[in-house]
């Protein structure tokens, strides 16, 4: 490389990247350790499908795209959460619909109003060059208001995760609580895609997770250890990206790929 | 009137078409120990879950500790242990010591986590992981949870599926022991009957309706049996 690793910490865009890209990893498996354990990993893919359709409005219309993407996916996300609770159709389905829908929406959007396709580009895949200072702050306080909300919300959402019927009986209000996360989720990965990209935050949510599930620790542990491998990812899928000149959202799916691989082998 | 409680007046359920619950009268006293039965199909479960607020009846008034189903806040006087207990996923990452104080879920006390778990026997486990345990471990480890609350009244659907017979010996021995010394109100829903008679003070028995209400040693007395599963089942009664 022949470059001093420090240099990354002249460039203020690099510096926006890395401030950013920290909130994500921690948020990304703290929201992503309930999807796993609910066997719901595909929300956080079905939500970044529709929030693609809320950055298409907002260049469309000329509105903050994170803005008009984190309104969207929550919307998405309340009806999701409505329609689960209908027998006549099955959650999986559900899913399916709002995926494939929302990029569809995307679609449709991009075609009606062409000459956006390179800022949408780095909504797909993530880039480290195109954290604004207004998506930096958005990040940061959205970013607080959730990790609170979560710390507030803690045992009811493991409870919810580990026995819903169970929650119901100890009086839980298991309806508010199961649409408070995920418009949680929604918001969450309305911020990642900066970073990370629609089409890879979910992996994010769920790989750091699903390796730290191997280690067989108790719960708050396996959070702890899939923040620390989503924030190692995070950090060496930037670097890399910054000094191989890789795309920043792929990189990181990488790191935290690699890492898995390697937690893997060492259980096996 | 004694403490109740639990009292049905009149309890209707139906499922579509399909008539699950007619008519049910129960009541339930302090200190009890209540085994409700009947066949596959029989609404004992439905009965559960009307009793628990997780589903509403059709018609009939639900009371719990002598208040109205839809007045009742205090779920905390409840614990349950639920049909699938056991079932949970396998891979979710959670120890003995954690599920066990989302039963005493708006405080983190550790001497009643630990109180619970030496009630049930299972206090060196506290740091295992559930699933790295046996079946009737983790059910212990279920009533523990249930009883991190300190509830008056424990409630358990179908506890022993699953279960081998010295885990279930040692299983009725706690609750008996629940029962008796902690002075809880038991309501035990179960299919196994040749187990659930040896063990309960009064029973219940219902396929729809209530076939019938009190002593389980009157039950096998009498030809229910034959009337509920058919002629020729063997009736075999398990000693301690």
């Amino acid at each position: 490389m022949g470059t001093n690793i420090l240099e990354i910490f002249k460039y203020s865009f690099m510096l926006r990247a890395l401030e950013a890209g920290i909130i994500i990893s921690i948020l990304a498996p703290i929201i992503g350790i309930f999807l796993v354990s609910r066997r719901l990993s595909l929300i956080s893919d079905t939500l970044s499908h529709v929030s693609l359709a809320g950055v298409a409005i907002g260049l469309l219309l000329g509105i903050y795209p994170v803005a008009t993407a984190i309104v969207v996916s929550i919307l998405a996300g309340i009806l999701i959460e409505k329609l689960r609770g209908d027998k006549n159709i099955s959650s999986e389905s559900t899913l399916a619909m709002f995926l494939s829908g929302g990029l569809a929406i995307a679609v449709v959007l991009i075609s009606l109003a062409k000459g956006f396709n390179t800022d949408l580009f780095s909504y797909l895949f993530g880039s480290i060059t195109t954290v604004t200072v207004s998506d930096l702050w958005t990040i940061l306080i959205l970013g607080v208001i959730i990790l609170v909300t979560i710390s507030l919300f803690y045992k009811d959402f493991l409870y919810i995760a580990f026995d819903e019927d169970g929650a119901r009986v100890a009086g839980l209000p298991v309806k508010f609580l199961n649409i408070l996360y995920i418009v949680l989720t929604a918001t969450t990965v309305s911020l990642s895609m900066r970073i990370v990209g629609v089409l890879l935050i979910g992996a994010l949510m769920v790989i750091p997770v699903v390796s730290a599930i191997q280690l067989k620790l108790s719960f708050k542990n396996t959070l702890f250890v899939s923040i620390l491998i989503s924030f190692v990812s995070v950090i060496i899928g930037l670097f890399a990206s910054y000094f191989l000149n890789l795309a920043a959202g792929g990189t990181i799916v990488v790191v935290s790929l690699i890492i898995f691989g390697i937690i893997t082998l060492l259980k096996k | 009137m004694n403490d109740l409680i639990i009292q049905l007046k009149k309890v209707n359920y139906r499922y579509n078409d399909l008539r699950v619950l007619e008519d049910i009268d129960l009541e339930v006293e302090k200190k009890e120990f209540l085994g409700i039965i009947g066949p596959n199909g029989s609404g004992k479960t439905t009965l559960l879950k009307i009793i628990l607020g997780l589903i509403p009846p059709e018609n009939g008034e639900v009371f719990l500790f002598q208040k109205p189903i839809s007045k009742f806040k205090d779920w905390q006087k409840i614990g349950y242990v639920p049909q699938k207990a056991t079932q949970f996923d396998k891979n979710f990452p959670i120890t003995v010591e954690e599920v066990v104080s989302l039963g005493c879920l708006h405080t983190v006390d550790h001497k009643k986590i630990e109180n619970a778990l030496s009630i049930v026997e299972m206090g060196k486990f506290r740091k295992r992981r559930i699933s790295d345990l046996s079946g009737g471990q983790q059910q212990r480890v279920f009533i523990a949870k249930a009883l991190c609350s300190s509830p008056e009244l424990l409630v358990l659907d179908e506890p022993t599926v699953g279960i081998d017979s010295n885990s279930q010996e040692k299983f009725y021995d706690i609750l008996s022991h629940l029962n008796k010394d902690h002075s809880i109100t038991i309501l035990l829903v179960s299919h196994d009957i040749d187990v659930v008679v040896n063990e309960v003070g009064k029973l219940v028995c219902i396929n729809k309706k209530l076939v019938y209400e009190g002593q389980p040693k009157e039950f096998i007395k009498k030809d229910y049996l034959e009337k509920l599963y058919g002629k020729g089942r063997k009736f075999i009664i398990h000693g301690h």
